[in-house]
């Protein structure tokens, strides 16, 4: 061939395999990790829309299972589906302006809830009110929650760094765009043919 | 070969290109939802619970000098009878929290805990093993009193966090003691109906981060 550029591609660089294959893996592994954390913030959000409600866990007070960062979704129900067991997410009654989620314990004899953390030595003190219990928790996004929780410590280092990390990631996701556009231009010169289709891959 | 022929070509890369490109969103959704909801069947499938670890990231943490026993075990009191102990309560979580001072399971018999009259005082110095009542305790210099009133009250009002008494505020920065002084009087107009009474509340502090 006459052209010293790749001809497929369309790329004004040399035909380069390697470059091909570096190009198309490095976009898609940065599209799967910047995709895969948007979708967290997407699964932490969209439960919202049918009324659930997600909340940032802000202490280890039920490690090892649910941790701090983390966004949890608890689903609205009656009390009197409530269960000795079930991870519940109600008015803090030691700070009402606060949530608390902890496991109910026991459901005592006035109706009131036991309810306990699961690293908590022992049980909380105050007991819940059934009629200030939001729900019951049935999902767990992972790392959804950190930023809130960075903002809230003022761990603002943390924050400025994943930010930073995410940013240098999106121009890597379309870093393999030249063979797309490359074929594009191919294809359409190769349905019209003929001797221009070397010009417009240049150029 | 024509020019036409190659560029109907596409080399393996560029088609993983172009499908990849469309990929990337389903991709995205399907893998963050397996990890939340393998993450969810995780935490909440069972119910079993972790009673003995403490595994906080910050913490909040209470230990007293009693070694467990009892403040006072009085016996043969009568109207008068008065003595007093100290307890030193040691905060040594890293979070500023809030401690407060309730009563657990108070019992009384023929009511003398409403003929026992008892002041709660907060400062520093002595300890709970200190010999003679208190010796070296320094009242705090603002809001040194705890409680005043009598022992039947103090149980029945100050039962958990939430309507505890307020005791103080540990930084979280360093570890922090306070020295708790308990007096208590036997009142001098205790009625007779009360006598061989018996009277018992279990004192409990309480952290709770802000």
């Amino acid at each position: 061939m006459a052209s010293v550029n790749s001809p497929v591609t369309g790329d004004t660089r040399p035909y380069n395999r390697v470059r091909d294959w570096v190009a198309v893996v490095t976009a898609i592994l940065a599209r799967g990790i910047v995709g895969t954390i948007l979708g967290l913030f997407f699964w932490a959000a969209i439960p919202a829309v049918i009324g659930w409600v997600p909340t940032t866990v802000m202490t280890g007070s039920m490690m090892p299972k649910i941790v701090p960062g983390d966004v949890v979704i608890s689903m609205p129900v009656g009390k009197e589906y409530l269960r000795a067991g079930q991870v519940i997410l109600f008015q803090n009654p030691d700070k009402p302006s606060e949530d608390r989620l902890h496991r109910l314990r026991k459901i005592l004899d006035n109706g009131e809830l036991k309810t306990r953390g699961d690293a908590n030595k022992t049980a909380d003190s105050t007991p819940a009110d059934p009629d200030k219990v939001k729900g019951v928790a049935l999902l767990r996004v992972p790392w959804a929650g950190l930023p809130n929780l960075w903002i809230a410590e003022h761990k603002f280092g943390y924050l400025i760094l994943s930010a930073a990390l995410l940013a240098g990631l999106l121009p890597l996701c379309n870093i393999d765009a030249y063979l797309r556009r490359g074929a594009r231009v191919v294809r359409k010169t190769s349905r019209t043919g003929g001797a221009h289709s070397v010009e417009s891959e240049v150029r | 070969m024509s020019k036409a022929s190659h560029a109907a070509r596409k080399s393996r890369p560029q088609r993983i290109s172009r499908f990849g490109v469309w990929l990337a969103v389903p991709a995205a959704l399907v893998v963050s939802g397996v990890v939340v909801s393998a993450a969810s069947y995780a935490s909440f499938s069972s119910s079993t619970t972790n009673p003995t670890s403490n595994w906080n990231a910050g913490s909040v943490t209470l230990a007293d000098d009693d070694s467990n026993s009892a403040l006072f075990n009085a016996s043969a009191l009568k109207p008068g009878s008065t003595d007093s102990k100290c307890i030193v309560v040691t905060s040594t979580g890293n979070l500023p929290s809030n401690v407060k001072l309730y009563g657990t399971t108070p019992a009384t018999t023929k009511a003398f805990s409403s003929y026992v009259n008892l002041t709660i005082t907060q400062g520093t110095g002595s300890s709970f093993g200190s010999s003679t009542a208190c010796n070296g305790f320094t009242p705090a210099t603002t809001n040194s009193n705890v409680y005043t009133g009598t022992l039947a009250n103090f149980g029945s009002t100050y039962t958990n966090f939430s309507n505890g008494a307020d005791t103080w505020t540990p930084t979280g920065s360093a570890t922090e003691a306070r020295t708790y002084k308990f007096t208590y009087t036997v009142d001098p107009n205790t009625p007779n109906t009360s006598q061989s009474g018996t009277a018992s509340l279990g004192f409990t502090w309480e952290a709770q981060n802000n």
